[in-house]
């Protein structure tokens, strides 16, 4: 078992399947993994992928993520974070 | 991973921009100038490591090995440009400055945004007063405010406007990369500091000046993530008060495919590096990293 929600594996599909990742099985990632920077266990996505990923969250769940806004900044931290936030903003 | 010329940086801000502004402003820049020699000296005479940073830059550019003269040379060029900075951002003097635009590269800015990026090389402020000024494109510039607090505490009281307009880097990461998108969508033009490498931050190692030399990776990931045009940018001093303004797109588009990232962002910067280092050769006395930049 991962631990993984639906929402959260929903989640972790968009960000595989617009970033194109091959090391990262949407199904059985772990949530609290960090998203970005070299630190293992890690996404290590960077600034390129962030860009990517607020697109498809935009187009997947029609949330906006702006800037100057802590608690965007915040949710990046973690797919549990981001798939947090995105379900707050959507309510 | 040292960060000197964050040091340097607030003292050469301090020194050139802080005690001589009000004076410039009062008295306008041919009397002020007359100050400039006297303290290039001082500074030179004072600052052992100023010498000798100087120094080894100036053997990679001179065909002669550098003497004292050069080394004070270099320095007045700094103090020049600096005290020159304060009469461009408050548009307090006519300058004299020549465009050497590629072709297309203002179009280009207008039509899909662009990123400019710049060295720590003569008078990045010059852009400001000729194609940009008159195509009414914006030029916002990113900056890491807590690095340069004296400096943009300076621009506040110099130029407001464009003090508002500065982009904070401070806080990398999503943030940021939202923060130029939105400057872009805008229609602005966004410029950054693309040399100077920050403590702990990603590097990308290039020839440059006959050795290995590390420059930042963040520039090149930003323009990949936002889909626009690089630009290149020099503001050249030229002497008295002439300044040349060069523009040059560098690529249209930056790619990065996953599967060799790092290679790929090797030869964009490495192009960079190259045209950078053409410049510099050209006008060696412009360069203003006053610190050892090939151990950065």
């Amino acid at each position: 078992m991962s631990g993984l929600t639906s929402d959260e594996r929903q989640m972790a599909e968009v960000i595989v399947s617009a970033l194109n990742l091959e090391h990262i099985q949407a199904d059985s990632v772990d949530p609290a993994m960090p998203l970005f920077g070299q630190s293992q266990p890690g996404w290590g996505l960077d600034s390129i992928d962030a860009l990517e990923i607020v697109l498809a969250i935009q187009q997947k769940y029609g949330v906006e993520l702006k800037a100057d806004d802590a608690s965007v900044t915040r949710a990046f931290a973690s797919l549990r974070a981001l798939t947090q936030l995105v379900s707050e903003r959507r309510a | 991973m040292n960060a000197k010329w964050q040091e340097h940086d607030e003292r050469g801000t301090t020194l050139a921009l802080r005690a001589l502004r009000f004076a410039a402003l009062a008295l306008g820049r041919r009397v002020v100038r007359v100050v400039l020699y006297p303290l290039s000296l001082y500074f030179v005479l004072t600052s052992a490591t100023t010498r000798r940073v100087s120094r080894e830059y100036l053997a990679r550019v001179l065909p002669h090995p550098p003497r004292f003269r050069d080394v004070l040379r270099h320095v007045f060029s700094f103090a020049s440009i600096s005290l020159d900075r304060v009469f461009l951002l408050t548009r307090s003097y006519p300058f004299k400055v020549v465009e050497r635009f590629g072709p297309n590269a203002t179009e280009l800015a207008r039509e899909r945004g662009a990123l400019l990026f710049v060295a720590h090389f003569g008078s990045f402020e010059v852009m400001r007063i000729g194609a940009l000024h008159d195509h009414r494109l914006p030029l916002r510039i990113v900056l890491d405010v807590n690095i340069g607090r004296r400096f943009m505490a300076a621009l506040a009281e110099l130029n407001p406007e464009i003090a508002a307009g500065i982009i904070d880097s401070s806080k990398a990461g999503v943030d940021l990369v939202l923060k130029v998108r939105e400057a872009l969508d805008s229609r602005a033009v966004v410029g950054m500091m693309v040399d100077r490498v920050r403590a702990g931050e990603r590097t990308v190692e290039v020839d440059f000046l006959g050795s290995r030399a590390r420059f930042p990776a963040s520039p090149w990931l930003l323009a990949a993530a936002l889909k626009v045009p690089v630009i290149v940018v020099f503001g050249v001093w030229q002497g008295g008060d002439r300044y040349t303004a060069h523009s040059d797109i560098l690529t249209e588009k930056i790619e990065l495919p996953r599967a060799n990232r790092d290679a790929e962002l090797t030869r964009y910067v490495q192009a960079y590096a190259d045209r950078l280092a053409a410049q510099v050769r050209r006008a060696p006395y412009n360069w203003t990293n006053f610190f050892d930049f090939w151990a950065q």
